[in-house]
C-alpha cells in the first residue's frame, strides 16, 4: 500500500496559507458576531421608550451569550429548539402587548426582538448579513424617537460600528482599530458625498399615513386638566424655536396660539366635538379658513420639535407663509395652524402673522353659542357668585374687570404646587385656595363668563420664549400657558390672560421669575443647565448648545422644500427645468470629482527612480541600434554583448551610463541616487550619436 | 431552438473572454480584465435605503433620509474600494507537476500585488467546468500562497479550465470577480489500482521467459531485537526457543529485484484498468527502488530506477494509444 500517491510535493518558500471557504462562522473569537451584538444590546438600551422591558432584557441577554461564545466560556451556542420555544414565547406576548401599543411601536418590539434571537443561534455569514441590515434599519427607527445631536451621535457611532463588524467579517485578519480607522475614513468620505445626494434627493410630501405612536407625545395636550400645565411646566424641553425676518416682538406679545379649548364639562377643558366636525367637514370640501388681514405682519418660520402632536404653534391671525406650508397645515376656524399628520419628525414652517387683525371673522353664532356651554350643575358658589355679578355689572367688560380685580384684591398667588381641588374645583380656588397655576386662572375666568352669558373660551399654548440671537426665540416646555378669549360684539375674540394680573412677571420675565418660591422651578430636573443659569460657565455653555441645536434644526431637521427651492434658487437662479438638468448634472460631477480625489491618488503607481528610468532610456536606444535585445540580462553582460556592435563614442557613452546606473543602483548609503544630471547629459549624447 | 441561443451565446462569450482575458502564466488585474457587480447582500442594502428612504418620507424625517443617502455613498465608495482592492491582485500559477486521474489535486497559485497589498479573501473556482471544487484564500502574506483543488477523471493531456476569482473585500457589497486562462497544461496519469506486482524478465525483446519475479520483500537481511510493534509473523521463533531472547527478523530492499512490467503483469482485460495496475506497480516498485521497464505492445520503456524513471514511466501510461492529443478538463 503507498503511503503517498501525489510523489510530487509543491516547492513553496513560504508556508501556505490555506482555508477551505465555509460560510459558517466561528463562535469563539468571532469578531464581527461580538461588535453586532454589542451595537445590538446598545441600541435597544437606548430605545428605552418605545421597547417594552422584557425585550430590552432579551437583547441585553443574547448580547451577553455571544460575548460568553466570544470569550470561550460556552463551546455552544443555545439549541435551536430552546431559542424556538422562546421565540414562540415572545411572539404570543409581543402579540398580546401589540393590542395596547400601536403599530409602529409593535413592529420595532418585533425588530429587536427577532434581532436579539437571531444572534443567540447565529451560525453562518447568511445570519450575519441579515441581522446586519436588520441592525441598520433599528438605527434608522432611532431616529423617529429622537432627534436631538446627541441622539444622532449615538446612532451614527452604531451604524459605523456595525460597518466595523461587516468589515471584520470580510478580512478577520485584520484588527478592530485597524477596521474602525478604515470605516471611519470611509465615513469622512462619504459624508460630502452623502450631504449633496441630500441636497438634490427631491423632498416629497409623505406617500402615505404612516402609524404613529400616542404614548410617547410632548408638550400640551388636547385636553386641559389644571394640573396638566403645571407638570409640563417641570421640563425644561425644547417645544419649538421661532426666527423672525423683522423685529422679534416684546414678551407681552409672545402669545403662541396652539390650542383653543371650547368644552368644559366642570372638570377638565377640552376641543368642542362640535368644532372637530364642521372642521372635518371643511377638510372634506378642501375648503380651509383664510382670514382676511389687514395691517403689518410680523413674518417667521417656526421649527417645532417632534411632539408627535398635530398642534402647530402661532401669533395672532396667522396665515401660512408660503405656499410649501400651506401644503403641510390646515387652518382651523379657530384661527390656528394643525399639521397634516402628527409631527413624528422636526418640522419648520412659515407663518405671516397680523397682530392687528381682528379675531371677528368666524361664524359668530356658531361661536357664541359653542362658547356659552356650561355643564348642568358644579360649583355652586361660582353659579352663585356669577349671578350676583351679571346684576351688578350689566357691561361685558366691567364684568371681566370685576373677577380679574377680584382675584388683586384677594391676594391669589401662583403656584406650580397647588393644593388638590378634587370636587367642584372652580369654587375651591376661588374661595378656598386661591392659589394656582395658569390654568386654574383660565379656567375659573372663562367659567365666570359663560355663566353670566358671555362667550369664552381657553386657549393653551405657549407664552414668552428666550431669545436665542436678535431674531431667534427659543421656546420651552416651562413656557406653557394658558389664557381665555372673551367674545365681544364687533371686536370679536379678545385675548384676556388672568396670570397676568396675579404674576405679571410671568408675562414679561417668565416663570422662574413669577414663582414666588424659585426652588419650584424645574424641581424635578435639578441638574438641568436652564437651572444652573446664574453660573456663567453653565450660561455660557447652554447658549453654546443653543445655539448648535438651532443650527441644527435650522439646516437639517427643517430642511424641506421650501429651503432646498431657496437653495437651488440661490444656485441657479430661477428655476426651470432645463437649469435644473445642468444642476443634477453639476451635482452628479461634484460626487465624481470627489470619487475621484479619493481614489486616483491610490491607483497611481510607486514612481520608477530616475537613474532606472535613464538607464532604460539608454537601453532603449542602444537596442534600436544594435538590434539587440536586453531581455533582463545583467548590465554588465549586456554592455559587454554590444560592445562590438556600436561605435566606439556610443559604445563610451553607453558604458559611463551603464556604471553611473550599478553605482546608484547598488550603491549602499545612497547619496548618490538623486544625482542623475550627468547620466541625462550622457544619455542626451548617446541620443545624438546613435 | 433556445438551447440554439443559449448555446451560440455561450459561444461568442467564450470567444470574447479568450479574446479581452487572453491566457498568460502570469496576470496582473488590469480594469480590461475585472468584473463587478453588486452581490446579493448589496442589492439587498439598495433596498434596505428605498425603504429608509420611504420611511423618511412618510415621516417626513430628514435624518432618516441623511443615513439613506449616507448608506448609499458608501455603496458607492464600496464600489471603487472593492475594485482597487481586487485590481492590485496579481496572479501566478506555479508548476503542477503531474496528477493522477480521480485523485484530488491542487493547482499551486502565487499571489503577489501590484503596489500596495490587497486586503480580504480571495475565492477560487473552475470557471464552466464539471470541476466543482473550490478554495479560498486569506490575503496575508506578500505574496501569499494558495492551492486550488480539481480532480480530473481521465488520464492523457489536460488543460485546466479558466479560474475564476473572486473577492468580496471590503464590506461585501460588491463582488469583484475575473476568469483567467493561467495557461496550465498537465498530463494526468492512470488512477492507480491495487494489485499484486508481477514482473517478467525478458531474454530477448521477443520472448517472454515465464520466470515470474514475485515482487515480495523476503530477502532475509539481519536480526534485531523485538519492539511490541513489531508483526509476530516476523519474530524469529527459532531464536526464541533456542535463547529465549526475542529477535525479529528485517528484510532488504529488494534492490536487487529486476525486470519487466509487461501486459501480463495486470490480471484485468480492460485497458484501463489494466493501465491503472501498471500504474500501482510502478509507484510501488520505485517506492522500491526497483530496477525494471515497461515493455507494453507500441510502448517500451528500457529498464531504470529512481524518480524520473518513475515520471518517464507513468507519463508513458498516462498517454498511451490517445487519439485525441489534448482531453480538456
Amino acid at each position: 500500500m503507498p503511503k503517498r500517491i501525489s510523489p510530487i510535493p509543491f516547492d513553496r518558500q513560504n508556508g501556505a496559507r490555506l482555508m477551505s471557504y465555509s460560510p459558517n462562522v466561528p463562535l469563539a473569537k468571532h469578531k464581527a458576531g461580538l461588535l453586532l451584538s454589542l451595537v445590538l444590546a446598545a441600541i435597544s438600551l437606548s430605545f428605552f421608550s418605545p421597547l417594552m422591558v422584557w425585550v430590552v432584557l432579551l437583547s441585553v441577554c443574547a448580547a451577553v451569550v455571544r460575548v460568553s461564545l466570544f470569550l470561550g466560556w460556552y463551546p455552544q451556542p443555545p439549541a435551536s429548539r430552546t431559542v424556538n420555544l422562546l421565540a414562540v414565547l415572545s411572539l404570543l406576548a409581543l402579540g398580546w402587548f401589540s393590542l395596547s401599543l400601536g403599530l409602529l411601536i409593535s413592529m420595532i418590539n418585533l425588530l429587536v426582538t427577532a434581532c436579539s434571537l437571531k444572534l443567540m443561534v447565529m451560525r453562518n455569514q447568511r445570519d450575519l448579513l441579515q441581522l446586519f441590515l436588520c441592525i441598520l434599519f433599528l438605527c434608522g427607527c432611532g431616529y423617529i424617537f429622537e432627534q436631538g445631536m446627541l441622539f444622532v451621535a449615538l446612532y451614527s457611532a452604531m451604524v459605523i460600528v456595525a460597518f466595523t463588524a461587516l468589515a471584520l467579517q470580510y478580512a478577520s485578519n485584520q484588527s478592530y482599530t485597524y477596521q474602525l480607522k478604515m470605516l471611519g475614513n470611509m465615513s469622512l468620505q462619504a459624508f460630502p458625498i452623502a450631504a449633496v445626494l441630500f441636497i438634490i434627493f427631491p423632498q416629497l410630501p409623505p406617500l402615505w399615513q404612516m402609524p404613529s405612536t400616542q404614548s410617547a407625545s410632548t408638550g400640551i395636550s388636547d385636553t386641559m386638566r389644571p394640573g396638566d400645565i403645571a407638570s409640563l411646566s417641570q421640563s425644561s424641553e425644547l417645544a419649538f424655536r421661532a426666527r423672525f425676518e423683522g423685529k422679534v416682538p416684546p414678551p407681552q406679545d409672545r402669545y403662541w396660539r396652539a390650542l383653543v379649548l371650547e368644552y368644559f364639562d366642570g372638570e377638565e377643558w377640552t376641543m368642542s366635538a362640535r368644532r372637530k366636525a364642521a372642521e372635518g367637514q371643511r377638510k372634506l370640501q378642501d375648503r380651509p379658513f383664510r382670514p382676511q388681514v389687514i395691517g403689518e405682519a410680523l413674518q417667521y418660520r417656526v421649527f417645532a420639535e417632534a411632539s408627535r402632536q398635530q398642534w402647530l404653534f402661532t401669533l395672532d391671525v396667522p396665515v401660512p407663509g408660503s405656499p410649501i406650508t400651506s401644503e403641510k397645515v390646515w387652518q382651523s376656524t379657530s384661527y390656528t395652524f394643525i399639521a397634516n399628520q402628527n409631527l413624528m419628525s422636526a418640522m419648520a414652517y412659515d407663518v405671516m402673522s397680523y397682530p392687528s387683525t381682528l379675531l371677528n371673522q368666524t361664524n359668530s353664532r356658531t361661536d357664541s353659542y359653542l362658547n356659552r356651554q356650561v355643564p348642568q350643575d358644579g360649583n355652586p358658589r361660582t353659579r352663585e357668585w356669577a349671578a350676583l355679578l351679571s346684576q351688578q355689572y350689566p357691561d361685558p367688560k366691567q364684568r371681566l374687570n370685576a373677577v380679574l380685580d377680584y382675584f388683586k384684591q384677594q391676594n391669589f398667588s401662583y403656584t406650580l404646587n397647588p393644593p388638590l381641588m378634587q370636587s367642584d374645583g372652580i369654587d375651591r380656588f376661588l374661595f378656598d385656595a386661591q392659589t394656582g397655576f395658569c390654568a386654574h386662572y383660565a379656567s375659573a375666568t372663562a367659567f365666570i363668563m359663560r355663566l353670566t352669558g358671555i362667550p369664552a373660551r381657553v386657549v393653551a399654548g405657549y407664552q414668552g420664549g428666550e431669545q436665542l440671537s436678535n431674531k431667534v426665540l427659543s421656546v420651552y416646555q416651562y413656557d406653557a400657558h394658558a389664557w381665555i378669549e372673551v367674545w365681544f360684539d364687533e371686536k370679536g375674540w379678545q385675548r384676556i390672560d388672568p396670570t397676568a394680573v396675579v404674576a405679571p412677571n410671568r408675562i414679561n420675565f417668565g416663570l422662574e421669575q413669577a414663582l414666588e418660591d424659585s426652588t419650584e422651578f424645574l424641581a424635578n430636573e435639578p441638574l438641568s443647565l436652564r437651572r444652573l443659569q446664574h453660573l456663567p460657565f453653565f450660561s455660557t455653555l447652554r447658549d453654546y448648545l443653543n445655539q448648535m441645536d438651532y443650527l441644527w434644526s435650522h439646516w437639517v431637521l427643517g430642511f424641506d422644500q421650501k429651503q432646498q427651492q431657496n437653495l437651488f434658487k440661490s444656485l441657479i437662479g430661477e428655476i426651470t427645468f432645463e437649469r435644473m438638468v445642468y444642476l443634477m448634472v453639476g451635482a452628479m460631477l461634484l460626487i465624481s470629482l470627489l470619487l475621484a480625489a479619493y481614489f486616483v491618488p491610490r491607483t497611481l503607481r510607486p514612481k520608477k527612480p530616475k537613474h532606472l528610468h535613464c538607464y532604460q532610456r539608454a537601453v532603449g536606444y542602444v537596442e534600436k541600434a544594435t538590434n539587440t535585445q536586453r531581455n533582463n540580462e545583467a548590465p554588465q553582460h549586456y554592455l559587454a554583448s554590444v560592445k562590438n556592435k556600436m561605435g566606439k563614442d556610443a559604445y563610451t557613452l553607453f558604458d559611463l551610463i551603464t556604471r553611473a546606473f550599478i553605482r546608484m543602483e547598488y550603491a549602499q548609503g545612497g547619496l548618490e541616487k538623486g544625482n542623475t544630471s550627468k547620466m541625462k547629459h550622457h544619455l542626451n549624447r548617446l541620443k545624438r550619436t546613435l | 431552438m433556445q438551447q440554439v441561443i443559449k448555446r451560440s451565446l455561450s459561444n461568442w462569450f467564450v470567444s470574447w473572454l479568450k479574446r479581452r482575458i487572453p491566457a498568460g502564466k502570469e496576470q496582473s488585474l488590469s480594469h480590461s480584465k475585472i468584473f463587478i457587480l453588486p452581490s446579493r447582500f448589496g442589492v439587498w442594502f439598495i433596498a434596505l435605503c428605498g425603504l429608509l428612504f420611504v420611511l423618511g418620507t412618510n415621516y417626513q424625517n430628514n435624518l432618516m433620509r441623511l443615513l439613506c443617502t449616507f448608506l448609499l455613498s458608501l455603496f458607492l465608495l464600496h464600489m471603487l474600494a472593492s475594485y482597487i482592492n481586487f485590481s492590485r491582485l496579481r496572479i501566478k500559477a506555479l508548476k503542477i507537476e503531474a496528477v493522477f486521474a480521480g485523485k484530488e489535486s491542487a493547482a499551486p497559485i502565487m499571489i503577489s500585488f501590484d503596489g500596495k497589498m490587497a486586503q480580504g479573501v480571495v475565492h477560487f473556482s473552475w470557471w464552466r467546468s464539471n470541476l466543482n471544487d473550490t478554495g479560498s484564500a486569506m490575503l496575508s502574506d506578500n505574496p501569499t500562497f494558495a492551492d486550488v483543488p480539481f480532480t480530473l477523471t481521465n488520464r492523457g493531456h489536460a488543460t485546466l479550465p479558466r479560474l475564476t476569482i473572486r473577492s468580496d473585500y471590503p464590506l461585501g457589497l460588491f463582488k469583484c470577480w475575473t476568469h483567467l486562462d493561467l495557461d496550465q497544461h498537465l498530463i494526468v496519469y492512470p488512477a492507480p489500482v491495487k494489485c499484486d506486482i508481477k514482473m517478467y524478465e525478458l531474454a530477448s525483446e521477443e520472448e517472454a521467459v515465464s520466470k515470474v519475479t514475485k515482487g515480495g520483500f523476503d530477502d532475509f537481511h539481519a536480526l534485531r531485537e523485538y519492539s511490541p510493534s513489531d508483526p509476530l509473523s516476523n519474530v524469529a521463533w527459532k531464536q526464541v526457543a533456542k535463547t529465549n531472547e526475542w529477535l525479529v527478523k528485517t528484510f532488504d530492499q529488494p534492490v536487487s529485484s529486476s525486470g519487466w512490467l509487461t501486459w501480463a503483469s495486470a490480471s484485468s482485460q480492460d485497458t484501463e484498468q489494466r493501465l491503472s495496475q501498471l500504474t500501482y506497480q510502478i509507484i510501488q516498485l520505485s517506492e522500491h527502488n526497483a530496477i525494471f521497464g515497461l515493455a507494453l505492445p507500441d510502448l517500451t520503456v528500457p529498464p531504470g530506477k529512481g524518480n524520473t524513471h518513475m515520471h518517464k514511466c507513468l507519463n508513458a501510461l498516462a498517454l498511451y494509444r490517445l487519439t485525441d492529443k489534448t482531453v480538456h478538463a
